[in-house]
């Protein structure tokens, strides 16, 4: 645990999609990810298209972000 | 105050010549939601060391009603690979992981639109926790100060 820290000792696990859910979707695809983090909801060219699929899905405030291109490297 | 224990996110690559057996690459993802005065916008973001401030792509600031032209609290930067990038910041409540939340300064960029992802840096992010990677056992540890 944090070597540093002065918590009493409680751990809370906090939900992040699996990465998986982006392996079948196009590089550079923006997609928008359930609030339970568990589904891809949405999915387009643009954040629009993602964003009003994922609503027409039900979700009214997912998580947006874009698949990876291939030769994203972030440093 | 708890720890907050965070999974990486293992995100699918596709092969290169350098690294051909290599088909995902774990990058520490945290979902944020940004509030500004008249909407909320929740992302994905990058906890980045190396990164001095917390920026996103530039798309998302008319999604919050942001007005990016006359906004002149710019802040010129640059990265690997690329320099004089334009950032434009306001200051926005900021939760973090649907655990706990504070008003930062947020910058959005031209620069983030093609990875579409936010990066959360020294400033604001790293001041506000205390971190620990542990990449090994696949998670990351987050402290609220």
């Amino acid at each position: 645990m944090l070597p540093f820290s002065s918590s009493n000792g409680d751990i809370v696990n906090v939900a992040t999609f699996d990465g998986e859910l982006l392996r079948d979707i196009p590089p550079g695809t923006w997609v928008a990810i359930s609030a339970a983090q568990d589904r891809v909801a949405g999915a387009g060219a643009t954040i629009d298209e993602a964003l009003a699929r994922a609503r027409e899905d039900g979700e009214t405030e997912p998580c947006i972000l874009r698949v990876p291109l291939d030769s994203n490297l972030i440093l | 105050m708890p720890i907050y224990s965070v999974p990486y996110t293992f995100v699918p690559k596709g092969e290169s010549p350098a690294f051909p057996t290599r088909v995902s690459t774990p990058r520490p993802i945290l979902p944020v939601k940004l509030q500004s005065a008249t909407a909320t916008w929740t992302a994905g973001a990058i906890v980045d060391s190396g990164a001095d401030d917390c920026v996103f792509p530039i798309s998302f600031a008319s999604h919050l009603g942001l007005d990016i032209a006359n906004n002149t609290r710019t802040f010129i930067f640059g990265g690997a690979g690329s320099k004089n990038q334009i950032a434009y910041f306001f200051d926005l409540r900021v939760t973090f992981g649907d655990f706990v939340s504070y008003r930062l300064p947020i910058g959005f960029s031209s620069a983030l639109e093609y990875v579409g992802i936010g990066l959360l840096g020294q400033n604001g992010f790293f001041e506000s926790f205390a971190v620990s990677f542990d990449l090994a056992n696949r998670h990351f540890y987050l402290e609220p100060k």
